[in-house]
């Protein structure tokens, strides 16, 4: 992990937390350090520090209590107005690579970047969707699943 | 092509018939069963040799060392071939091939079955002395090695005392009496070199292993493997000169020989555009209950349902094989996230352990 330890990890935490998936199957798609610059680059890196900070408070109070992590995480995150609509945009960041222009009420309130634009990230971002994981498809015109593999079931034991 | 093909097989017959190389009395193969030993061996040497080219193949960086990926990717697609068709010998002299049993893949790192234990393989990321143990591993035998069967020296020498073993307990008696509907054909093998060779008698079984070590390590010490003359493809080099353009980050000419060396255009090399992944990764290297076990756990599995979709496809359910071209594309996938998971400070990464996992429950 080549970024400042401190800030990755709990990005990290709060992405799987945030979209259902391991921390390990979140590394494996090699987007974490992409990702991380994503959201430190468009809302600035003093709400980005301020969010991980919170995050890694939230960790530290809930223990191993995963209910009590999670009600923090809504509370505290989710519910807020300025994490709420980054939070959001990560899970759609990793489900579809997708980088979704914030809500004009939150730009508003707390600045806007030229970099806040509706886009995929980038072709790496879009063939490594969680989405394709979940429906257990695989993104088209990327990492071809073999002839004929098309007339099996889907397994329905991925998330 | 018909006056070629008998051509080379007349020739390695000659070469044992003659006796020259001779192969000691003790070291030839005079039973049926000790055949299909060696033979089941064959199987578990061209197996033990994908899990570390698969390694290096996928521990280079998406994108980066196109020509070295290509070069690595159709030398495993003709491994795999390999598997095939010593399948398909065993199943016409009546064997059976185990191809799911929990020490068919070895612990790597490992010595080749049967070798002479001269080195070792293990599974390491895309690198020069990985690529150097790959020369190692398609070594051409050198034109007077006798044929050894066991405690070979390469893997060539190790196919001629099996052949050397056919012709010999064929003329005693009809050995290929295998059940015809056990073959693999033609229709079940796309996207490599070579061909599937449906085995039925000596003539197509020869043909079948001069397949396998002419594309291993040449024909006739050529660098070409032989296939542009027994399936009117285009030129292609055997795996050991593929290897040697990594290492020699060049390519070879039409013109070049052994001794010259590859003498054509650059061929660019990356050795950084790689994952570091640790060497030899194990499930015991994470402590039972962590994510990142569980997920080599079930990258093993997939590779193990793998091997169960072969070992149907080599027992008489020859459409599984279309199973298994799919599962190996999860294979693939799931090697490729491990290769991408950090663990340790200096950036190391996790990589698949290729270990046998029985399934669950």
């Amino acid at each position: 992990m080549k970024k400042e330890q401190y800030s990755i990890e709990p990005f990290l935490d709060l992405s799987a937390i945030l979209t259902g998936f391991e921390r390990v199957d979140l590394l494996g798609t090699g987007m974490v350090d992409i990702y991380y610059d994503e959201v430190v680059n468009v809302v600035g890196k003093a709400t980005s520090r301020e969010l991980w900070e919170t995050t890694a408070q939230i960790i530290e109070r809930s223990g191993k209590d995963g209910r009590k992590f999670e009600t923090a995480i809504r509370r505290e995150i989710l519910a807020s107005a300025k994490f709420g609509p980054i939070a959001r945009n990560i899970i759609q960041m990793w489900y579809t690579g997708i980088w979704n222009e914030l809500p004009q009420s939150w730009r508003d309130l707390y600045g806007t970047s030229p970099d806040d634009t509706t886009r995929i990230i980038s072709s790496e971002a879009y063939q490594q969707g969680l989405v394709w994981e979940v429906i257990e498809a695989h993104p088209p015109a990327a990492k071809q699943p073999g002839f004929a593999s098309w007339s099996y079931r889907p397994s329905g034991d991925k998330h | 092509m018909t006056i070629i093909k008998p051509l080379i097989i007349a020739n390695r017959h000659r070469l044992v018939r003659e006796g020259r190389p001779r192969i000691p009395e003790a070291a030839r193969i005079k039973t049926l069963p000790s055949l299909r030993r060696h033979l089941q061996t064959a199987i578990e040497l061209e197996h033990s040799t994908i899990p570390p080219y698969l390694c290096a193949l996928y521990s280079i960086e998406e994108g980066d060392n196109l020509p070295s990926s290509e070069i690595i990717q159709s030398v495993v697609v003709e491994e795999m071939l390999h598997m095939i068709l010593a399948s398909n010998v065993l199943n016409a002299i009546g064997g059976q091939p185990s191809i799911n049993h929990p020490r068919f893949i070895p612990e790597y790192p490992t010595f080749l079955p049967h070798s002479d234990k001269s080195f070792e393989v293990g599974l390491q990321k895309f690198s020069k002395p990985t690529i150097d143990t790959f020369l190692r591993i398609e070594l051409p035998a050198k034109p007077k090695a006798p044929p050894e069967a066991n405690r070979y020296h390469t893997i060539g020498q190790f196919y001629e005392a099996i052949e050397d073993g056919l012709i010999r307990l064929s003329e005693e008696k009809n050995i290929f009496t295998g059940d015809r509907a056990r073959q693999i054909t033609t229709e079940y093998y796309y996207g490599g070199g070579g061909g599937v060779i449906p085995v039925h008698d000596l003539d197509s079984a020869l043909k079948a292993l001069s397949e396998i070590v002419g594309q291993g390590e040449g024909v006739y010490h050529t660098i070409f493997d032989g296939d542009h003359k027994l399936f009117g493809e285009k030129i292609e080099y055997a795996h050991y000169f593929r290897f040697n353009e990594i290492h020699e980050e060049r390519y070879y000419t039409k013109r070049d020989t052994p001794k010259s060396g590859p003498t054509g255009k650059r061929l660019p090399v990356n050795w950084d555009g790689v994952y570091d992944m640790r060497p030899n990764p194990k499930m015991k290297d994470y402590p039972k209950g962590t994510e990142l076990r569980k997920k080599i756990y079930d990258f093993n599995r997939i590779y193990v349902s793998l091997l169960d979709d072969l070992h149907r496809a080599f027992n008489g359910e020859p459409k599984q094989l279309l199973n298994a071209v799919v599962r190996m594309y999860d294979v693939k996938y799931q090697a490729i996230e491990l290769m991408k998971i950090p663990v340790n400070e200096e950036g190391m990464t996790a990589g698949p352990s290729f270990e046998y996992v029985p399934p669950k429950g």
